[in-house]
């Protein structure tokens, strides 16, 4: 094995396949390749957690549509923290903080202000003047993150999974 | 979206939540980050790809330092998930998550018991592909490429 390092990680076969972490270009939270991640803890308004659940089916149902016309998200949880007193959520998405944040503003605005409206401290509305740079100080970057498969985007996932099955389908036909 | 079982966690498709919320040990966030500021490299890296069912995973420093969330989605039940940790990747769990306030060690007996109390279930949790496991996603893309060579040179 060569004893060559770069900071205080030896190169050698073993960090061969590591994975190159670095922070936003653009924004708070992390990155690898083309994932990023993003976490938030927002403030509720006192009731505020209660209105929370009674709107949360309807969010929870109209995800994927509001998802799929943003198109980057991988995956995303929300847990009320703190004896119903916040909200953390967690998003893994691909590409640039900005551009992420523009995204949800015209295209799943009224998903996310017809949960938040009234329920967290300040909300305004996705579209409010001033939305993003209000609302980063609720942001927090991770410390450490980790993906397995860093490269693909979400289309890149869903399109090779779809190609996947039409060429077992079409290995099934021939057999 | 349903419940994870017994467990505590949401399961949409094949696919897990796990989020644990715990305080830190008294100067613990400073020791994490240190820790941590090289990410995964050598042996872990190639490790936790061997675990083969976690999507993604991450650690979170917050309320003035004192507290930490981790959060990952993984393929598959509970159990499982907390014995591959046990057994092929006991070093990086417990390097990882000595800081944790109470924290008794991936071999301890206490484990499951200790990890199912810090653990918090999520309210709303989505996935984009929730019937799609790793190793599924790794496959498909392999594939994906394969034939996008096999297209090129057939050109």
């Amino acid at each position: 094995m060569t004893t060559t390092k770069v900071g205080n990680v030896e190169q050698n076969e073993r960090t061969a396949m590591a994975q190159k972490v670095d922070t936003q270009p653009d924004g708070i939270g992390l990155r690898i390749g083309k994932r990023s991640e993003i976490s938030g803890i927002l403030p509720l308004v006192p009731g505020g957690a209660r209105m929370f659940r009674e709107r949360l089916p309807q969010f929870h149902a109209e995800a994927a549509y509001w998802e799929e016309r943003v198109g980057t998200v991988h995956v995303f949880h929300m847990f009320l923290i703190d004896n119903d007193t916040k909200i953390f959520f967690g998003v893994v998405y691909y590409g640039d903080f900005k551009v992420y944040f523009e995204d949800l503003a015209n295209k799943a605005a009224a998903w996310f202000d017809n949960l938040l409206l009234g329920v967290m401290e300040g909300y305004k509305g996705m579209n409010s003047p001033g939305f993003v740079e209000w609302f980063g100080q609720f942001l927090i970057s991770a410390e450490f993150f980790y993906a397995s498969y860093p490269e693909s985007t979400r289309n890149d996932v869903k399109k090779a999974l779809r190609v996947r099955g039409a060429f077992e389908h079409l290995l099934d036909e021939v057999q | 979206m349903t419940a994870n079982n017994a467990r505590p966690g949401l399961k949409v498709g094949r696919l897990n939540e796990f989020t644990l919320i715990s305080k830190l040990k008294p100067g613990g966030a400073e020791r994490m980050r240190k820790l941590m500021s090289g990410g995964f490299t050598g042996d872990r890296q190639k490790n936790t790809d061997r675990l083969g069912t976690v999507h993604d995973l991450r650690f979170v420093i917050f309320d003035n330092d004192t507290r930490v969330i981790f959060a990952s989605t993984f393929d598959g039940d509970w159990d499982p998930y907390i014995t591959d940790f046990a057994t092929i990747v006991p070093d990086e769990i417990d390097l990882l998550f000595h800081e944790f306030e109470g924290y008794p060690g991936i071999h301890s007996p206490n484990i499951k018991d200790w990890i199912a109390k810090q653990q918090v279930t999520a309210t709303a949790f989505y996935s984009a592909y929730p019937n799609a496991t790793v190793r599924d996603v790794w496959k498909a893309l392999k594939i994906k490429d394969s034939l996008n060579n096999l297209l090129d040179e057939s050109a």
